[in-house]
């Protein structure tokens, strides 16, 4: 049932074929491993790690290699500059899902930051924001729904932009018609300049994940499913903006096992 | 009268002494303890003259005399430690400690300029706290790194480490669990793949 409702979306995405041929994890019957699935929270998975293969090889061939240059020719600050302008950028999306959370205090942060670095910033190169105290946030319309109270969703690996989730990819989808040059742009026969940002920003964070993604690689017994919790995590780190969890949580997840206080 | 006033100062210092080593030992500030223990990594296996396998003995240390590693794993392993057998639990936990010793140990050989700093300690009941910490980087980047602890009579034992909001073992529990999963279910199929991960690393 739960992967019928799945497929239909998924076709509407314009996936039908691929998850027709790759199909659907079957769903368990014995209560311990049911339990096991829903918590793995991953019906399309032999789709989403086809995706995931895919991307990965991408990455090896085009991006990987593009980062590496990248980090070994920019110096340090040309790449903190590139990081602050990406960042600058953002500001109208960030503003608006600040305030689409009713977080006014953080859209206040948002909207000075973006008047400072546009200006004092020289077109936002520069951080000068940060040194009076206000201080970088993400936000993301994914984070909005979800502080509305919209679920994630099944994890889903997206091609070319990897993991994901309904929740998140209708997230995308919104942020970037919020975003003003989206509009702009194309309207000045400038379109091929959001693309060059795409690219820009996919290398950039790229270059500053390059030892830690490989060593993530080569550590991992299974590294789709590392990557597709650590995306969990984070993501739930984002939407609690960095907020602690609730001390019920953590009990809960040590008493799992309840042998865990002594050694065998 | 000398000697008697030498005798009292000499058995107050030596009460001092005392008290300030039993406290010390019983009841230790968990923030002092998390300080001390950055220090001594950063002593200890940061610098590139040191080899990787020296690395990776001292980190091995450090792990097993600051963490509860025996906890950790059964917590990794979930709901399979109960299917497990006693020999396959005993092989796993062995393992285990190798798997973090590959993981962890050689990403401490590139850090440099780091400052540490305790952000605070929040009591999460049953004995354990959660000690925030924060780590500065050169360029002006900090993150978060809370460490989950649980007091004994032996003192302090770490059970998890997040960074920025990701746990070490919520992340490995997860991996873990696929892994069984895509083994039928059987244990023995992730004993298989972290025996084969430790040839790999050289961690065995």
């Amino acid at each position: 049932m739960r992967c019928g409702g799945l497929k239909a979306m998924v076709a509407a995405g314009g996936f039908a074929l691929l998850a027709l041929t790759y199909g659907c994890a079957e769903v368990p019957t014995d209560p311990d491993e049911r339990a096991a699935y829903d918590e793995r929270n991953d019906p399309l998975e032999p789709m989403n790690r086809y995706f995931f293969d895919l991307n990965d090889a991408m990455d090896e061939l085009v991006l990987k290699p593009f980062a590496g240059w990248y980090y070994i020719l920019l110096p340090n600050f040309a790449q903190d500059g590139v990081r602050n302008a990406l960042n600058n950028l953002q500001s109208p999306v960030i503003l608006g899902n600040d305030l689409l959370q009713g977080n006014l205090n953080r859209a206040g942060t948002t909207l000075a930051r973006f008047v400072i670095n546009s200006t004092l910033g020289l077109a936002g190169l520069f951080d000068i924001a940060s040194e009076f105290g206000l201080i970088y946030h993400d936000e993301d319309f994914g984070q909005t729904l979800a502080v509305w109270g919209t679920g994630e969703g099944p994890y889903l690996v997206l091609p070319i932009l990897g993991p994901s989730n309904p929740r998140d990819a209708t997230g995308r989808g919104v942020d970037m018609a919020m975003d003003p040059l989206t509009w702009i742009l194309p309207a000045y026969d400038l379109g091929y300049l959001g693309y060059i940002r795409a690219g820009v920003d996919a290398v950039d964070l790229r270059a500053r994940n390059l030892k830690t993604l490989d060593e993530i690689k080569q550590g991992a017994i299974d590294y789709y499913a590392t990557i597709r919790s650590l995306y969990r995590q984070h993501r739930t780190d984002e939407i609690r903006n960095g907020a602690p969890p609730d001390a019920v949580s953590v009990l809960d997840y040590l008493s799992d096992e309840p042998q865990t206080s002594e050694a065998p | 009268m000398i000697a008697r006033r030498t005798f009292l100062i000499g058995a107050t210092g030596l009460l001092a002494v005392g008290l300030a080593g039993r406290s010390a030992a019983a009841n230790i500030d968990p923030a002092e303890f998390i300080r001390n223990l950055g220090d001594e990594a950063l002593a200890q296996l940061v610098g590139s003259d040191i080899t990787k396998a020296e690395r990776a003995e001292r980190f091995r240390k450090l792990l097993v005399a600051n963490f509860d590693v025996p906890a950790i794993g059964k917590t990794v392993l979930g709901r399979y430690w109960r299917t497990a057998t006693p020999e396959e639990q005993q092989e796993y936990l062995t393992l285990f400690e190798d798997f973090l010793v590959g993981n962890y140990a050689q990403r401490f050989g590139q850090y440099a300029g780091e400052k540490f700093s305790t952000a605070g300690v929040r009591d999460v009941g049953d004995n354990m706290v959660t000690v925030m910490t924060l780590i500065a980087r050169p360029n002006g980047q900090t993150a978060r790194l809370d460490w989950l602890m649980r007091s004994d009579d032996d003192g302090y034992k770490i059970l998890d480490l997040k960074i920025e909001g990701i746990s070490m073992s919520e992340t490995h529990r997860s991996e873990f669990a696929s892994v069984i999963q895509n083994s039928g279910g059987k244990v023995a199929g992730l004993i298989d793949a972290l025996r084969k991960k430790a040839a790999q690393m050289g961690t065995g």
